[in-house]
């Protein structure tokens, strides 16, 4: 596509503005505001919009404050047409296409039919290329605006030999990517569908193992079962073949056990007999010892009689000499009682004697004692008490009034009253006889003088001597309050009483101290006590005889040794005597005893005699002793014959083969009660149950299995034609990358004077990054002016890739406003420089910066 | 020695279950191994009858529910004549036996067990010598030792049996191989009239004796098995033995084996598959190789999964399966792709080419996603 010509009315600021392009390099100049980019944005509208849009952005076109419509009008060629498209928005609406050149040349469009054969003619456009082939002021720069365009992509794929992506590889791609995608994760490691289908294989599995346990189990107790009846089977034919061999042995038994059985009868009468002459012997035997019983009772008898005597004998001498020493014992105790009279007698004279003595000493302590106290009482009773701190107090007030009445009397005013004779006044209403001096005082105080019945003066003291008056009057109170209070009528009575107390109360201590010495060390009351004590000693009615206490005493001890020594011998002589008596007693009873058993023997004696004579008994065990001898012959004949037919063995080997039948017989019931239990226990199973847990296990394992190696299946084959489609998709991306490097490269060395300039392209077409003396630069890393420059040459580059066909406008809107001179100039070289069949439209503000373009059409706005 | 006439049957596996059946086909299953005595009642009394034999593995195995054991007596019960059961290997006698269970005790009257080794008498002059198995693995010939007990009789003497004739089996290592010779040995001294034989799930004929007979089973039990199921209608006179073979089963198991490597082949599979009968009973294992283009396979996918809902199941025998899916221009010209994604198909068959299982299915879904575009 290329535009020849934009015409612009009415449009923003534009009133009227037309621009003619040229086929190759066209530079747009004019002032900033002037309305540059108005224009691009004009022809994009006519494009876009129909006339009866009414979207803010064609209302936002119209001039402000004019009734007109925004008017565009482009002449463009695209493919083989060239047409003149024009289109007016909001009032007087239009839109016209018609076509100058081409196919249908001389065709004019009207309205909606010439918006949409005009969209038809760009639908033929590469809108991505159309795009991204503009760098506008202020727009973004970035590093990937082709990626999309499908005339590069044509472009790289004609370069690179035909190998570029189609239409329909693309869809694939996104399809088998969501083939895969159901089954993988992102990272491709297996989905939740894989997983769970593993997962309910594992399920699956597990319970097959635990219906394979189950069953196994009910198998291994069948078996179980059937070693245990093939046991019990076993055992069961054993015990029948014991049981015949028993029957044999028992018959040869039989006979052998007849023959012990004789003899053992024999054995029985020979033990029978045995009893027999055991019993005559006893008999015999009781006999002999019967009698030898009453000898032997009669010899001890007569021993006993014999000790009876000589203990009567012995007894005798001892009792008679126990009499001589309890008389003599008494007479001790008599004298001794005697003695010890006297002493106590002895005793309580001396101590009547000690008792009077102390009776009269206390009674003369309590007598001075009563004295003492009567005395303290009464002068206790004749003191008056008197304070001596009182006594100072009226003596300083009465100090204190003098010193008043002195200062007082001598600023007083004085009456003077001269007696004429001895007249009797009323001085302040009291009577008071003038002497012969007459009175002379100070006025210290209002006075009255009346001379009764005819005159009454009163005196008044000054102001001053009135005040001084008045503190002598309460001091005068104050002395009297304090005098009144000790009780004394003046000061010199309180100086005498205070001296009198004073006195009275040495006297008085004095007194109390006497008193105390009286006491000894005692209290009144102790000593009252003891007085009472000693009285009552006195007053006892005990017989007092003075004797010699030291005498009685020894006395005394004399008597109680020798009662002592002879109470030894009494108790000695009594313990013999007792001794002998209990021993005679002792004997005596034996004696009584020992002839109640002769007579007792000699009756049992008697009484057995009298049953069988001593003879008899001896025939008797003579004939038993015969019998034994011919029984134990038989019995020793019968054993002979038992030995000699072995039938020992045959009785022996019968009893322990029964023994034998018998353990049998229980090992086999105990091996039919574990069959009985083990039949019990299978039949309480579930058998159908286990084995259609077991069937169903099987049949589930089969089928998750199945449909997870289905799953699995479908799984990998979308993997690797996932993968196999991106790896060739990959290399072809790389194939058509390359002459679009190749192309950037060749502007970038040319631009940057550098032969190490390099750009770095992913597989989407975007520049990831630049190479300038072996470093890599990320683009995003990059400066502004430099990024600026590289979105130039990508745009210039892909301009010169395009097929004539493909081709769009580059349009550049004021840009290279970040880089220097140097640089500027060279891309500016390289924009001079490109062969491509691509226009150029630069808008710019500063012409000055393309001077350079020589070939290039300028257009002054 | 009269005429006798008797059906004999074996294996019977009532209560099988197989793993590649779904629930619902697999109830079918079962009931039809039921039913389908109920049909060899019918036959024996078509054909004059007197009794029927089972010659072994009546039940599949002893854990079968009661409803099963006494829904199959019941079917027993309906046939009105003597059946006489013999225990095999899948239902020995012994402890745990299925025969001991409580559902035997509804067992009906026309039901005999032949629950001890030696003589059961028919009628007067008819017996049955049966030689049950006592556990699964007894370790010897189970079934001629009984001969040497055997005395000669003038009553009609059939030998009911279970094992695998040694010259049946090419495992000579087996304990439990029965001797053929011996047996051929009684027919021939006359000791024994007839030998009914289980175990081996074949319809044959002794082609020395005619009388050392298999039965088949009476139900398909599994690919092997290359008929519907299979009873012998024997009528014993004199010397004289005449087996009759009748098909009675309704469940067919069958392998198809195909190459495919074009879309007439699928038409031919298809046409394979249209020629079984009684589909909802068959069960087809498929056994398919070659190359396929990739329409070719789109079309074989869609033929087998329009199998799997006529047929009772359709499953491939992926250890026989080789398939490969190599695009072919058709493919290419439909699918239109060019650029990378022509270069990755190219690869993929090259890898499918290879024998690269996974490459082949990468191509499939290639062509379902790309055909869609």
């Amino acid at each position: 596509m290329k535009l020849q010509s934009l015409r612009v009315k009415n449009f923003r600021g534009i009133t009227k503005q037309e621009v003619t392009f040229d086929d190759g390099v066209t530079i747009v100049s004019g002032h900033n505001e002037i309305g540059k980019s108005s224009l691009i944005d004009a022809f994009d509208y006519l494009l876009k919009f129909k006339d009866n849009s009414n979207s803010q952005i064609i209302r936002s076109c119209q001039p402000v404050g004019r009734d007109v419509g925004p008017e565009v009008e482009a002449t463009f060629r695209i493919g083989p047409e060239v047409v003149t498209y024009r289109k007016r928005w909001i009032s007087a609406r239009e839109t016209v296409l018609s076509f100058v050149e081409g196919p249908r040349r001389g065709t004019t469009l009207k309205s909606g039919q010439a918006h949409e054969a005009a969209e038809e003619l760009w639908s033929n456009l590469d809108t991505h290329l159309w795009e991204a082939s503009r760098l506008m002021q202020g727009s973004a720069l970035s590093r990937s605006p082709l990626s999309a365009s499908t005339a590069l992509q044509r472009a790289l794929d004609e370069q690179a030999g035909g190998t570029s992506e189609d239409g329909t590889s693309g869809p694939l791609m996104e399809r088998v990517t969501a083939e895969a995608n159901r089954y993988y994760t992102p990272t491709r490691n297996d989905g939740k569908i894989l997983v769970d289908a593993g997962k309910r294989v594992t399920v699956a599995e597990e319970k097959l193992a635990n219906a394979q346990a189950e069953k196994d189990k009910l198998t291994a107790l069948i078996d179980e079962l059937a070693s245990l009846e093939a046991d019990a089977a076993d055992r069961k034919a054993n015990l029948e073949d014991q049981e015949a061999t028993l029957a044999e042995l028992a018959e040869q038994a039989e006979k052998a056990q007849a023959l012990q059985s004789a003899r053992e009868d024999a054995q029985k009468l020979v033990e029978s007999i045995e009893r027999d002459v055991a019993d005559a012997s006893e008999k015999v035997a009781r006999r002999e010892h019967l009698a030898e019983a009453v000898t032997t009772a009669e010899e001890a008898l007569t021993e006993l009689s014999g000790t009876e005597k000589t203990q009567s004998e012995a007894l005798a001498p001892l009792v008679a000499s126990l009499t001589d020493t309890q008389d003599k014992i008494a007479g001790l105790k008599s004298d001794l009682a005697a003695v010890k009279k006297a002493l106590e007698s002895a005793r309580e004279f001396e101590r009547r004697t000690a008792a009077r003595l102390e009776l009269d000493r206390v009674t003369t302590l309590l007598a001075d004692y009563d004295t003492l106290s009567t005395d303290i009482a009464e002068l206790e009773g004749a003191l008056v008490p008197a304070s001596s701190e009182s006594l100072e107090r009226v003596v300083d007030l009465e100090r204190d009034i003098a010193l008043a009445e002195a200062a007082a009397s001598a600023g007083a005013a004085r009456i003077r009253i001269t007696s004429l004779g001895a007249p009797t006044i009323v001085l302040d209403g009291e009577e008071t006889a003038l002497g012969d001096d007459g009175l002379d005082r100070a006025v210290l105080e209002e006075l009255t003088v009346e001379i009764p019945g005819m005159v009454s003066m009163t005196v008044v003291p000054d102001q001053d001597a009135d005040s001084n008056s008045r503190e002598l009057v309460r001091m005068r109170a104050e002395l009297s309050q304090a005098l009144a209070a000790e009780g004394a009528s003046s000061v010199a009575d309180l100086k005498t009483a205070v001296t009198a107390y004073e006195e009275g109360t040495a006297k008085l201590s004095r007194l109390r101290e006497r008193r105390i010495d009286k006491l000894q060390g005692s209290s009144a009351e102790q000593l009252r006590d003891n007085l009472v004590r000693l009285k009552a000693v006195l007053s006892k009615p005990e017989e007092a005889v003075e004797g010699d206490i030291d005498a009685l005493t020894e006395r005394h001890e004399s008597l109680e040794a020798e009662i002592a020594t002879v109470d030894e011998i009494l108790s000695d002589q009594q313990n013999r005597i007792s001794s002998l008596r209990t021993e005679l007693a002792a004997t005596t009873g034996q004696v009584m005893n020992q002839r109640l058993a002769v007579t007792r023997a000699q009756a049992d004696l008697e009484t057995e005699r009298a049953a069988a004579t001593d003879e008899a008994l001896g025939e008797s065990l003579k004939a038993a002793t015969m019998r034994l001898t011919e029984a134990k012959d038989k019995v020793e004949s019968l054993e002979a014959e038992l030995v000699r037919s072995g039938g020992h063995a045959l009785i022996t080997d019968y009893e322990l083969h029964k023994k034998h039948v018998e353990g049998l017989r229980s090992l086999l019931s105990e091996k039919t009660s574990d069959v009985r239990v083990k039949r019990h226990v299978l039949e309480t199973l579930q058998r159908d149950a286990i084995q259609l847990a077991f069937d169903r296990a099987l049949s589930e394992v089969e089928y998750a299995t199945a449909e997870r190696d289905s799953l699995q299946s479908r799984a990998l084959a979308a993997k690797l034609l996932e993968d196999v489609l991106k790896k060739h998709k990959s290399e072809t991306q790389r194939k058509y990358i390359e002459p679009f490097r190749g192309a950037l490269q060749k502007l970038g060395r040319l631009t940057y004077q550098n032969p190490t300039f390099d750009v770095e392209i992913a597989d989407d077409l975007s520049v990831s990054g630049r190479f300038l003396d072996g470093d890599l630069i990320p683009f995003d890393d990059l400066s502004t002016g430099a990024r600026e420059q590289m979105s130039i040459l990508i745009r210039l580059a892909t301009a010169s890739l395009v097929s004539p066909d493909d081709a769009v406008p580059v349009l550049l809107d004021d840009t290279l406003g970040y880089s220097d001179r140097l640089k500027l100039h060279r891309v500016i070289d390289a924009i001079g420089s490109l062969k491509t069949a691509s226009q150029i439209i630069i808008f710019t503000a500063n012409e000055d910066r393309f001077a350079g373009l020589s070939r290039a059409r300028r257009v002054s706005l | 020695m009269t005429s006798v006439t008797f059906i004999h049957s074996a294996d019977w596996q009532l209560g099988m279950t197989r793993k590649y059946l779904s629930d619902e086909a697999q109830a079918r299953y079962t009931g039809a191994r039921v039913d389908t005595i109920r049909t060899i009642g019918e036959l024996a009394h078509s054909e004059g009858a007197q009794f029927i034999v089972v010659a072994g593995d009546v039940f599949e195995h002893a854990n079968l529910s009661t409803r099963d054991v006494v829904r199959a007596y019941e079917a027993m019960a309906e046939t009105r004549l003597p059946i006489y059961l013999l225990p095999g290997n899948h239902d020995p006698l012994g402890p745990g036996s299925i025969w001991s269970g409580e559902a035997h005790s509804s067992r009906p009257d026309n039901v005999t067990i032949l629950d001890h080794e030696g003589p059961f008498d028919v009628s007067p002059s008819v017996e049955i010598v049966a030689c049950p198995w006592y556990t699964k693995h007894p370790g010897h010939d189970p079934v001629t030792g009984i001969l040497a007990s055997l005395k000669p009789t003038d009553k009609t003497r059939i030998l009911v049996a279970h094992g695998m004739l040694d010259v049946l089996d090419p495992d000579k290592q087996s304990e439990t191989l029965v001797d053929t010779a011996a047996l051929r040995g009684a027919v021939r001294d006359g000791l024994v009239d007839y030998v009914a034989l289980g175990d081996r799930h074949i319809c044959w004929t002794d082609p020395e004796t005619g009388a050392i007979n298999y039965s088949g089973t009476h139900e398909s039990t599994g690919p092997r098995e290359k008929s519907r199921g299979t009873a012998l209608a024997v009528t014993l006179d004199g010397s004289t033995v005449t087996t009759t073979r009748h098909e009675i089963g309704r469940w067919l198991h069958v392998d198809i084996h195909r190459h495919v490597s074009s879309m007439e082949d699928i038409a031919l599979l298809e046409s394979d598959f249209a020629s079984i009968t009684h589909k909802d009973c068959a069960i087809v294992r498929t056994v398919l190789t070659g190359t396929l283009s990739m329409a070719a396979a789109a079309a074989l996918d869609r033929l087998l999964e329009a199998q799997t809902h006529v047929f009772a199941s359709v499953y491939k025998w992926e250890r026989h399966t080789d398939l490969v899916v190599v695009p072919d221009d058709a493919d290419e010209s439909l699918l239109g792709l060019s650029g990378f994604a022509a270069e990755a198909m190219a690869e993929l068959r090259e890898l499918a080419q290879q024998g690269d299982k996974t490459a082949s299915d990468a191509l499939l879904l290639l062509y379902r996603l790309g055909a869609t575009s």
